[in-house]
């Protein structure tokens, strides 16, 4: 089908018929082709499922911080009195239900849909000076195809099985067996999350082919490839990891579906036991294939994470700083090279496969490889700041503490590369913190930089300054809250994915390396414990990590009510660069029209010329013809 | 607005936007068909002697369908050709000739699929091997007959009581008792039980509400067990069973569910076309042979000398190859048999050289009844029947689609491309470059799938 | 490129060569599989035949991509596209059967006996036995 649409991509040239007379609402609103709806489409969608995965999540802290006590006040919704237990409590099967799909929503529904196809759709085209995508109508297609899968994965939550309960990453042969119970294995939890997941990755790839077409094929007259901004940089990278690393995962969701309904035997071994019988199946599978399959999507769907995140904090800090970005070749060369490496460290997920010293090595070294790179990028954001005078508005200082907090959970990547220190924290809190470190306070937060930043570009209005400090600090505080201790939690071996958090291997009388009441005591006597049980102090420290997690809900309300606020109240902007911006998006007037630009875009020079020497003011666009002229001479319109 | 480049190259990329976009959509489609490929590899690879099945010798496998394989591939290479005619001929403003070429890439591909088709029903409906429970794999086809009524792989138990677990924790929460759903009531039977409280429940419906209510209220036991008020025949079609499944007084089911009674019948009746012994420890007492009999056990024993003296097979043998004198193609090697195999207990004289009606053997190879406690699995051709076949089925069936998809792209611009080619015949001539372009990237698959699933 | 009628139909000519081309390796790959006195090595697959198979394959389908989809004379951006492409796919094909070669331990049924022996032997020496000792019950 994709064939088809990227096969005859003319079809569109109809639509300078469609300019002439006005859209109808639908067209206008919901089946548009302009990269612009799509994009907010794209973005309000995601919202929406950010808050559906942050709020399963919380049902989940719930049962880690108290797992002795009922759920409170929606215990007894209705999806809920089904799944809970006769006394209130959150059971493992909805446990392991909400934990599977908070990963599920909020990697493939909420941030990638968010960070690329919203920031992507919105901003790309501007940035290049192209008047839409390539392929309008297969961008459309794209976002239909993932709300269609979007709402499947939803829809699954009501089915008789309820939803995927095996783990974001769905490993077989446990994702295989599951749902035996019922009789038509068709419309249970894993098959609908398999086939749902294949309209998700088909609407990447279709969009990927997209993105990357545009951004090679529609750029503006004196776009060159050192001229484009670095945001598009991100974005053209993420699209080739996306191309590139999901169709393997469509092979690994296409057997794993073959296993469940054809009865095929790709990830069953020979024998398998599964309560106290033999799997009827021919055997003669891997467990390891699902895994090699599934982790070579995997690590580069990680950057395809953060790399939007990346690109739309370089942008806010060279605007903010008033600064040209440091290093942007440099820049543009990591991420290129990053994008290349994540392919091939992907087994550093699977350590305790069993696989030999050999294989470990290399993936060890690939692993250790690709933080040049990433180190790279963030500290040429950093050092773009020295000497700044930096004006703290509200975006910098979302991306200001996305440096720090992405630095964070790189940092604490770099000891889960190495083979023998990954045996102890491989699957255990640690990692959760690190990754979240990343996506979290890491991309979360870069996108909420980047809502604020662009935000005025489509209302014509500013986003209140106190509800976004009112937003964005307690959101700050509680971030740590949540995941700081969770690196304690995992150095002392608490493991992930228990619903109890821990509390079953609980030992009350820790052998004590330091004083009770030492600052590092909690610390040391976790991580140097005697025993194989957990030290009641690890797991208290559950009970700091709700409480932020439920605070940081709260944190979200400013944000909301300021989203929509400020539609209709924010201060004015109408002004075409509210920023003294110098890429081509603020050249194009607020809202931007179909076709984006009223006059002909062209780059006569690089993305971030601020304070240009000699320049009158401290920015020159990179659409303005000269730096020596000052006031702006009217080029001539191209309509 | 107009999108620029949708017919013209840009300068500096020298490409048209749909050409960039079909090459960065094949390079995705290289990757999906490389995870495929890559699993064939690793499934193939990891085969471990003795302990999984055997990878088959796809030769073997398809047998007299290997033609259709290769017609297959000629009628996709022919296609191929015909589709970069058909744009010559736009380049050339021939509308008429790129309308026959076309045609006849229109054709191929319908051609392509009706063959695959007659493959996969010969594979489904066929073929059908069944492994014993010592390893003995004994492939060939299943007899339908008088005695086991159509499809020929019934089980017949009279059961007089069952047992159903209650089991409500971990993955299997919920029970299904119903393993009615396999096993069907014999000639429209009435199910009626005995429950333990001494109340009757009749009907599956009533069973299943019964089940229900007597686990919420009695939430600690797992197993209840209920008597059939009159013995009732239970039919179940062993071709999905799998595992030693059946006993001569009760058939246990996979949730732990249990009927218990009498065994009347549980025999397969298979015509034999290879005896694989890959996978026995001890081939004197294969279970092979007391179906077949001493005949073939000599035959096979000749064969293995035969394979074993070859000194070019030694010298493989030594380099830690596999010994291919195991298997006993009872169709390939008609001469082996036909000296010793007179005698196999059902089995008919001899085997016929290959080529002939149903594949193997044609009617002559032997034919034996084989009782159900003695078979480990069984099950046709299909992708359950161990991972070659899942692999095959899944990567020409995905294959299969693609031509589909092709398929229907080429024929919109076979039959919509007349207005467009009047307005602007560049642009239908890129369109059908770009269709093209997918076209032979299918047809590339099949270069590779066609040896590897058909020849090795 | 293809400008003129006469171009175009030059190229033709080469379309029918390769059609017949690669109508003729087929037909090679099917023969020296199914009829014995063309088999390589013993009759059944073995490494030779899939080594040739494999071979034939590989030259087919780069007749496809050069000539049939213009790949002798594309443009520089989709040759690196297809250059990252391909080195991926072979990364993945090539990783996986890597990791599957390389396990930790040999898999327990293959374990030939000899190294079963030394294995128990070797920590058997390292718990109790002087390090001599260890070295004698080697070899
Ligand atoms: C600086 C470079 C990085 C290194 C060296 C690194 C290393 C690792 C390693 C070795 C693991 C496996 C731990 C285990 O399961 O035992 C891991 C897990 C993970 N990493 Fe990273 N990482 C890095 C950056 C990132 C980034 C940028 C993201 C983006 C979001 C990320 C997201 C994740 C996720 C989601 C997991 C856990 C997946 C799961 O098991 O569910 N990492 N990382
Ligand atoms: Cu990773």
């Amino acid at each position: 089908m994709s064939a088809t649409e990227a096969a005859h991509p003319g079809a569109h040239e109809h639509h300078d018929d469609h300019d002439h007379h006005e859209l109808s609402f639908w067209q206008k609103y919901l089946f548009s082709t302009d990269h612009k709806v799509i994009g907010v489409q794209y973005g309000i969608t995601s919202l929406i499922f950010l808050a559906i995965g942050f709020f399963l999540m919380m049902v989940m802290r719930w049962s880690i911080a108290y797992p002795d006590r009922p759920l409170p006040m929606v215990g007894d919704w209705p999806f809920f009195n089904k799944w809970i237990g006769d006394d209130g409590l959150v059971t493992g099967d909805l446990y392991n239900m909400f934990g599977a799909m908070h990963g599920t929503i909020m990697v493939f529904l909420g941030v990638v849909p968010l960070a690329f196809g919203a920031f992507g759709n919105y901003v790309t085209p501007l940035q290049i000076g192209a008047p839409d995508m390539a392929f309008p109508r297969l961008n459309m297609a794209s976002y239909w195809l993932y709300l269609v899968g979007g709402l499947m994965m939803f829809a699954s939550f009501f089915l008789d099985s309820g939803a995927a309960k095996s783990g974001w990453t769905n490993y077989s042969p446990l994702a295989n067996i599951t749902d035996q119970q019922y009789r038509d294995l068709f419309w249970t939890s894993q098959t609908q999350w398999l086939l749902a997941m294949v309209f998700l990755i088909t609407s990447s790839l279709l969009g990927a082919v997209n993105f990357i077409t545009t951004i090679i094929n529609l750029r503006a007259k004196g776009m060159t490839w050192m001229r484009l901004p670095f945001f598009c940089w991100a974005q053209l990278v993420t699209g080739f990891l996306l191309l590139l690393a999901f169709p393997p995962l469509e092979v690994a969701a296409v057997m794993q579906l073959m296993d469940r309904l054809a009865g095929t035997s790709f990830f069953i071994p020979t024998g398998l036991y599964v309560g106290g019988q033999v799997v009827e199946a021919a055997g003669g599978g891997s467990p390891l294939l699902y895994q090699h399959l599934f982790w070579f999507l995997g690590h580069p769907e990680v950057y395809v994470l953060i790399l939007p995140g990346i690109g739309i904090v370089a942008e806010i800090v060279a605007n903010n700083t008033r600064k040209p970005l440091w290093g942007y070749k440099t820049m543009v060369g990591a991420v290129l090279v990053l994008g290349f490496l994540s392919f091939i460290v992907w087994a550093h997920h699977m350590y305790l496969t069993g696989m030999g010293t050999a294989i470990s090595t290399f993936f060890q070294t690939t692993t250790v490889l690709i933080s040049v790179p990433s180190v790279i990028l963030i500290t040429s954001i950093l050092l773009s700041m020295w000497g700044g005078s930096i004006r703290f508005t509200m975006p910098m200082l979302w991306a200001t503490a996305f440096i720090p907090m992405f630095g964070i959970g790189g940092l604490t990547g770099l000891p889960l590369a190495f083979n023998l220190l990954d045996l102890h924290l491989h699957d255990t809190y640690y990692v959760i913190g690190h990754f979240h470190y990343v996506v979290a306070p890491g991309t979360i937060f870069a996108l909420f930089a980047g809502i604020y930043y662009w935000y005025p570009k489509q209302t014509g209005r500013q986003m209140n300054n106190l509800l976004g400090h009112l937003h964005f600090w307690p959101s700050l505080i509680c971030m740590n809250l949540i995941f700081a201790p969770m690196f304690i939690q995992g150095m002392a071996g608490m493991h992930r994915r228990a619903y109890d958090g821990g509390a079953a291997y609980e030992q009350v009388s820790s052998q004590v390396y330091l004083e009770q009441g030492h600052p590092l005591a909690v610390l040391f006597n976790a991580i140097f414990r005697g025993g194989e049980a957990l030290p009641v102090e690890v797991i208290n420290l559950n009970l700091l990590t709700s409480a932020g997690a439920f605070l940081l809900a709260l944190a979200q309300i400013p944000f909301i009510i300021n989203f929509f606020m400020s539609m209709f109240r924010g201060a004015k902007s109408d002004e075409r660069n509210p920023w003294q911006g110098t890429t081509l998006e603020w050249m194009c007037p607020t809202p931007p029209p179909h076709g984006n630009f009223d006059r002909e875009p062209v780059a006569y020079r690089g993305p971030y010329e601020y304070s240009v020497p000699g320049a009158e003011r401290d920015f020159t666009p990179q659409f303005e013809p000269d730096t020596r002229v000052t006031e702006t001479r009217p080029l001539p319109t191209l309509h | 607005m107009e999108i620029p480049y949708t017919v013209s190259a840009r300068r500096d990329t020298g490409l048209y936007n749909a050409k960039v976009g079909i090459w960065l959509f094949l390079a995705s489609e290289v990757m999906l068909f490389g995870g495929l490929f890559s699993g064939y590899v690793f499934l193939r690879a990891g085969v471990r002697e003795g302990v999984d099945l055997p990878w088959p010798d796809a030769v073997y496998v398809h047998g007299p369908f290997i033609w259709l394989g290769f017609l297959n591939t000629l009628v996709l290479i022919a296609s191929s050709v015909f589709v970069v005619l058909a744009w010559a001929q736009l380049k050339m403003r021939r509308y008429g000739a790129y309308q026959m070429y076309m045609s006849l890439v229109l054709i191929c591909a319908a051609a392509f699929m009706a063959v695959k088709t007659i493959e996969y029903n010969s594979k489904l409906n066929h073929h059908f091997g069944a492994r014993l429970t010592d390893g003995t794999l004994l492939d060939g086809a299943l007899v339908t007959d008088e005695k086991h009524h159509c499809p020929g792989d019934y089980v017949t138990f009279e059961a007089t009581k069952a047992v159903f677990s209650l089991d409500k924790t971990g993955v299997f929460r919920k029970i299904d008792p119903y393993f009615i759903d396999f096993a069907v009531l014999k000639d429209g039977a009435e199910l009626a039980v005995k429950a333990p409280d001494g109340k009757e429940v009749k009907g599956v419906p009533e069973l299943s509400n019964w089940l229900d209510a007597y686990a919420a209220a009695n939430p600690a036991e797992r197993r209840v067990a209920v008597e059939f008020v009159k013995p009732v025949t239970f039919q179940f079609r062993l071709k999905e069973v799998f595992g030693k499944r059946v006993f001569a007084d009760r058939v246990p089911f996979f949730r732990g569910n249990e009927l218990q009674g009498k065994l009347i019948d549980d025999t397969v009746d298979i015509e034999v076309h290879t005896v694989d012994l890959q996978m026995v420890r001890d081939e004197e007492k294969a279970l092979a042979w007391s179906y077949l009999g001493e005949g073939f056990k000599a035959g096979y024993e000749q064969h293995k000398k035969e394979k074993l003296s070859d000194p070019l097979h030694q010298h493989f043998l030594e380099k830690g190859g596999t010994l291919p004198g195991r298997q006993l193609r009872i169709w390939q090697h008609p001469h082996a048999v036909a000296e010793h195999g007179g005698e196999a207990e059902h089995g008919k004289e001899k085997a016929s050289d290959h080529g002939s009606s149903d594949g193997h053997g044609g009617h002559h190879a032997p034919v034996v009844s084989i009782k159900g406690s003695d078979i480990s699995f069984m099950g046709a051709h299909g992708p359950k029947f161990g991972t070659y076949y899942a692999i095959y089925f899944t990567m020409t069936a995905l294959h299969g689609l693609h031509v589909i998809g092709g398929a229907l792209v080429l024929a919109y611009f076979l039959f919509f491309g007349r207005k467009l080619y009047r307005k602007n015949p560049e642009h239908l001539a890129n369109r059908v470059e770009v269709g093209g372009l997918f076209w032979h990237f299918v047809d590339l698959v099949w270069i590779f799938l066609f040896p590897i699933m058909y020849l090795m | 490129m293809e400008s003129s009628t006469e171009d175009i139909q030059k190229h033709v000519k080469t379309y029918l060569m390769v059609g017949a081309t690669l109508f003729v390796f087929t037909i090679v790959t099917v023969l020296v599989r199914t009829v014995p006195f063309f088999d390589f090595g013993v009759p059944g697959v073995d490494a030779p035949d899939i080594a040739f198979g494999l071979v034939i394959a590989t030259f087919k389908s780069s007749l496809v991509m050069l000539i049939f989809m213009h790949l002798n004379h594309e443009r520089g951006l989709i040759y690196k596209v297809l250059l990252f492409t391909v080195a991926f796919a072979v990364g993945l094909m090539g990783l996986t059967l890597f990791a599957q070669h390389n396990p930790i331990l040999p898999h327990a049924d293959v374990v030939d006996e000899q190294r079963v022996v030394d294995f128990t032997a070797e920590s058997a020496g390292a718990e109790a036995a002087p390090a001599s000792a260890h070295v004698e019950a080697h070899h």
